[in-house]
């Protein structure tokens, strides 16, 4: 009986969610500006098809800073042509992806150095810069 | 003797800092959870100290080990997996014997109450003697390392429901492990084999929230088994159209149409291979032409045959959403 058939009446590529996501990020926007509040919108749980996906990339185009950073895998951050909204797509080590996100912020905290890496970096530091000065400290180096 | 932390582990392994952020990231995406429960995940699972594992493998085919075992290595997963202490799993250990059982029972006397035990395979009742480990009986294993653990996750569809040695005639009596362990927190990641990716998001959740996530009614992680391989399926446009492949070699199936008519058990399967998928991410069943088999689902082997349909598909009424959920984590 066709009343017990459920179809689905709009077209598979299209959910109608992307206009309200575009909203929620115009919203986000301005309340980083307002408060600095900011915020992260994780794009795997939305149902969005790969067409919508497709144009939310294309609407939210390249602005001036793009960050690859090598993390098991590659991570690519782009600064969207709007200022303080960034695309953040995590890939494994086969190029798949593993999660995309719309970060508005001032700058995503993968692009900071992080305290942790930056304490085991000082110490490595030392024992480079010591073996250099020891390195130029030896006669063979020392000018005539 | 303090415990090594994650933090610390990671740092020697000259794991990164944003390698962890990353891994973080994407476990809360996994377990549906905000972003803004991304430091919060970083915080506590960083300064979350080894946590002792035991892993007892019954009436299995060691897929379920496999699944977990034969990813890339390092892969995020692994993270996890390189953390804890797994201090017994007869399948990979190096002792076997008295001096594997010697282990296993040093480290639940040491760890009472703390650590977990995870268990692959279902559990024969039917004479003890189907399925020994150094002449102790499964069910007796299984009851003295429960009765101090902290939690129980069932991996796979035999330690889930009974799996395939259940099905019929069930020459063992095979049963599940909470046909058994009725007084501990318990966790069914079913599938044949598991997603390996579903058994770490569950460990890491627990060491960040000293509890599990939200379950559903048959005591599946909600965030992995919330919804069908249908509702997330890539064919499904093809479903509504009614545009359904009807052998392996018709046009509709070199088309990519749905599979529905060739017996896929989607619609009724719980799990999330449709978005996580298999081999790193490469595919799933339905992806390479082979309907779902449903094998995480109870009794999937008795079922009636993989190739039939499920029903005439229009009495489908089944509408796209959510698993029901039983409870909070506990």
């Amino acid at each position: 009986m066709n009343d017990e058939i459920i179809f689905m009446t709009s077209d598979a590529s299209h959910t109608g969610n992307l206009t309200p996501l575009v909203h929620e990020i115009r919203h986000a926007l301005f309340q980083l500006i307002e408060s600095g509040k900011e915020s992260s919108i994780d794009l795997r749980r939305l149902p969005l098809s790969p067409q919508e996906e497709h144009q939310l990339e294309t609407f939210l185009g390249y602005g001036e800073v793009k960050a690859d950073i090598q993390a098991l895998g590659d991570t690519v951050l782009i600064e969207s042509r709007f200022s303080g909204v960034w695309l953040e797509t995590h890939y494994n080590q086969t190029s798949d992806i593993l999660g995309k996100y719309v970060h508005i912020c001032i700058c995503p905290q993968l692009i900071k150095a992080q305290h942790q890496d930056m304490s085991f970096s000082l110490s490595q530091l030392e024992i480079a810069v010591d073996a250099l000065s020891k390195s130029n400290e030896s006669p063979d180096n020392q000018e005539s | 003797m303090t415990k090594t932390t994650l933090n610390e582990q990671l740092q020697r392994s000259g794991i990164s800092r944003r390698t962890f952020l990353k891994f973080c990231a994407t476990t809360a995406s996994l377990l549906a959870l905000p972003q803004c429960a991304v430091a919060e995940i970083a915080q506590a699972l960083g300064s979350a100290s080894r946590p002792t594992v035991i892993w007892l493998p019954f009436q299995e085919c060691t897929g379920c080990t496999e699944s977990i075992l034969r990813s890339h290595a390092p892969t995020l997963e692994s993270l996890i997996f390189d953390h804890v202490s797994l201090d017994y799993q007869h399948t990979i250990m190096a002792a076997a014997g008295d001096q594997a059982e010697e282990a296993r029972r040093t480290a639940i006397k040491n760890n009472k109450g703390k650590y977990l035990l995870l268990v692959d395979g279902s559990v024969p009742m039917g004479n003890p003697g189907y399925s020994t480990i150094s002449g102790i009986s499964n069910v007796d294993m299984l009851r003295e390392s429960a009765a101090h653990a902290a939690g129980v996750i069932a991996i796979g569809t035999c330690a889930s429901f009974g799996g395939i040695p259940k099905a019929n005639p069930n020459p063992t009596g095979a049963v599940s492990v909470a046909d058994i362990i009725t007084d501990k927190p318990i966790v069914n990641i079913s599938g044949c084999p598991p997603l390996p990716i579903a058994i770490t998001a569950v460990l890491a959740y627990y060491l960040t929230f000293n509890r599990f996530p939200d379950l559903d009614h048959l005591n599946r992680p909600l965030a992995f088994f919330g919804e069908t391989i249908h509702d997330r399926c890539y064919r499904r446009p093809f479903y509504e159209k009614r545009m359904f492949a009807k052998s392996f070699d018709d046009e509709g199936a070199k088309n990519g149409w749905c599979l529905f008519e060739l017996g896929c058990k989607g619609p009724e399967t719980f799990n999330a291979c449709a978005t996580v998928k298999w081999n790193q991410g490469t595919s799933f069943p339905i992806e390479s032409g082979h309907p779902c088999l449903g094998c995480s689902e109870p009794d999937f082997w008795d079922k009636g045959s993989f190739y039939q349909p499920l029903f005439p598909w229009q009495k489908y009424k089944a509408k796209p959403g959510k698993g029901q959920q039983k409870h909070k984590g506990s």
